[in-house]
């Protein structure tokens, strides 16, 4: 976008300068890939440069890092935790096993396919993602958001039924009715 | 303190039906019957010093139709590691519990128990530790078939 265009955006609309610019991952760690958020966020390579901060509760969260595998146990309070964030909200996938499954394929515990159950907004591929890797696509979100294709929590609205039945599907009928029990969720 | 062939040595006298022997330096090889593990247990911590237990492992021979549970115990005074192995019928898996003789076995077992479906009458919590709603063989088992079950659960046709 060229400079003057984003200027005028901004003055039209404020709250995308906000949302670009004020990303708060929150502090979930699942998998192997966990092992790369320190690095990223203490001094070596600073993601505070970007206006990026670990965020505690997922009340005042706005993005959902995934950093590997996702056990059967792990997405339940994965999805928990993404229907607890405020829109708009943002989820980055690390590696390639929730991808397609990628080393745990066969595993009897770990599902396959990331996409099924929740939007993703950025996928970063590799085993693993290098701190590098991982502000590219934290940058790769940034641009998604300015130009407002970073639209995952509207399709998890809009294709809830979809989402809804895949994690029937693998989760049972018991997560379901525990996520209604609860008042936030409607 | 006991080096290996002496150690070997009393437990071939003290147990009949019993076979121990030194595989190398610092490592013992007991194979047991099922019968003789807690008797064999206790001497090993009370006679002899074996105080650690350092793993319960549980191994799956499927052709022989049995399981093989291993033990595996350290002694900090000699630094020698004796595994004590004893083979149990694969189609009723039951093992008396060592948790009077050894405390931190409980969650080996509950463990072994989950995975394998071996049974261990005397544990007081065998309750699942890592899978839940989980109606399938247990998965480590070599009959259970995990790329079909993964296939099935989270690689199904949409």
């Amino acid at each position: 976008m060229r400079e003057h265009k984003r200027a005028k955006m901004w003055t039209t609309h404020p709250y995308k300068w906000g949302q670009k610019y004020s990303l708060w991952p929150i502090h979930f760690c699942t998998g192997c890939g966990a092992i790369e958020i320190p690095p990223t966020m203490l001094a070596p390579y600073d993601a505070s440069r970007f206006g990026m901060g670990p965020m505690a509760s997922p009340r005042q969260a706005n993005l959902l890092l995934l950093t590997g595998y996702l056990t059967r146990k792990t997405l339940k309070y994965v999805i928990r935790t993404y229907e607890q964030m405020l829109t708009p909200r943002y989820v980055i996938s690390f590696g390639s096993c929730p991808i397609d499954g990628g080393l745990y394929y066969t595993s009897y515990n770990t599902i396959n396919h990331l996409e099924w159950y929740l939007p993703v907004d950025v996928w970063i591929a590799g085993c693993m993602p290098r701190p590098e890797a991982f502000l590219m696509g934290v940058n790769r979100l940034m641009e998604e958001i300015e130009n407002g294709t970073a639209d995952g929590y509207k399709r998890y609205e809009e294709n809830i039924d979809y989402y809804r039945r895949n994690q029937e599907r693998t989760l049972g009928k018991k997560f379901l009715e525990e996520l209604k029990q609860v008042e936030w969720l409607t | 303190m006991m080096r290996e062939q002496e150690l070997v040595e009393r437990l071939n006298a003290r147990f009949s039906g019993l076979e121990a022997r030194v595989q190398r330096r610092q490592r013992v090889i007991v194979s047991a019957t099922r019968e003789l593990i807690p008797s064999v247990l206790l001497w090993l911590k009370e006679q002899a010093g074996y105080h650690q237990l350092t793993l319960i492992s549980c191994v799956d021979w499927i052709e022989d139709g049995e399981f093989e549970l291993v033990y595996h115990v350290a002694s900090h005074a000699s630094g020698i590691h004796v595994m004590v192995k004893a083979r149990i019928d694969r189609d009723q898996p039951v093992m008396e519990s060592i948790v009077p003789i050894y405390v931190p076995a409980q969650p080996y077992e509950r463990e072994i128990h989950e995975l394998f479906g071996v049974d261990f009458p005397g544990n007081p919590d065998l309750t699942p530790l890592y899978l839940d709603d989980w109606h399938e063989l247990p998965p480590l088992r070599k009959d259970f078939d995990t790329k079909a079950y993964a296939q099935r659960t989270y690689d199904y046709e949409q």
